[in-house]
C-alpha cells in the first residue's frame, strides 16, 4: 500500500489555471467537488480527501487516485509515493508546476495587453513580456 | 518600454519574475498580479527603478475663482 503525501510547499492559487495545466499534460478527466474521497489502487478508500481528483483509472495501471486539497493558500497536491515516482517518469509535480506557470505567464500577458518573446536555455524557459 | 521577465526552471517548475522599466507603485501592481496566481514571492528585491517616483503631469488646468 502506497502512502499519500501532501505537498504543502506547492500551491496552485487559481483553480482554472490548475485544470488548464493538468489538461496541457494530458489529464483531461478530473472530478471536482467538496471533500472527495481518494482511493488506492485496490479500490480501498483512504483517509485523504481532495476538491479536485484524478481517478486512478486515468493514470497508470497501478496508480492511486491523485488529488488537490483546497487550503487558504491554494490547492495543494496529494499524491501517493508510488505515483510521485512513476507519473511522467517521476516528474509529475515539476511538469505540473511548469505547465501552471506557463499558464500564469499567458494570463499576465493578456492582462497587461503585452506581447511575448519565448526562448529556452538549457532547462530554463525564458519569457519576456513587453507592454 | 516596461517589461516583465519570467524564468521557469523545468527541473523544479519554479518561477522567477523580474519587472523592468516600471517605476514605483506600478511595479507592485504587476507583482501583485503575479502573486495572486502563484502566491507570495519567497524573496523580493527592489531595483533603483522601483525607488523612482513616477512623474505625473496634470491632465487639465484648474481655474480658480
Amino acid at each position: 500500500m502506497s502512502a499519500f503525501k501532501k505537498f504543502t510547499d506547492i500551491q496552485f492559487r487559481d483553480l482554472g489555471l490548475l485544470k488548464a495545466a493538468l489538461s496541457d499534460l494530458g489529464f483531461t478527466t478530473v472530478e471536482e467537488g467538496n471533500q472527495l474521497p481518494l482511493y488506492g489502487y485496490r479500490g480501498d478508500q483512504r483517509a485523504e480527501r481532495g476538491e479536485l481528483v484524478i481517478r486512478r483509472q486515468h493514470l497508470t495501471r497501478a496508480s492511486n487516485d491523485l488529488g488537490f486539497q483546497k487550503t487558504k493558500d491554494g490547492y495543494i497536491p496529494v499524491v501517493s509515493e508510488y505515483d510521485t515516482r512513476v507519473l511522467l517518469e517521476g516528474n509529475f509535480l515539476a511538469r505540473l508546476r511548469t505547465a501552471y506557470n506557463l499558464r500564469v505567464v499567458s494570463r499576465v500577458t493578456r492582462q497587461v495587453h503585452g506581447t511575448q518573446t519565448v526562448k529556452t536555455e538549457g532547462n530554463v524557459i525564458k519569457v519576456v513580456v513587453r507592454y | 518600454m516596461p517589461e516583465i521577465r519570467f524564468e521557469i526552471d523545468q527541473v523544479t517548475g519554479e518561477l522567477n519574475t523580474h519587472v523592468k522599466g516600471v517605476q514605483g507603485k506600478s511595479c507592485l501592481d504587476v507583482q501583485k498580479l503575479v502573486e495572486d496566481l502563484v502566491g507570495q514571492a519567497q524573496e523580493t528585491t527592489h531595483t533603483a527603478e522601483f525607488r523612482q517616483v513616477a512623474q505625473v503631469k496634470p491632465q487639465g488646468k484648474i481655474r480658480q475663482g
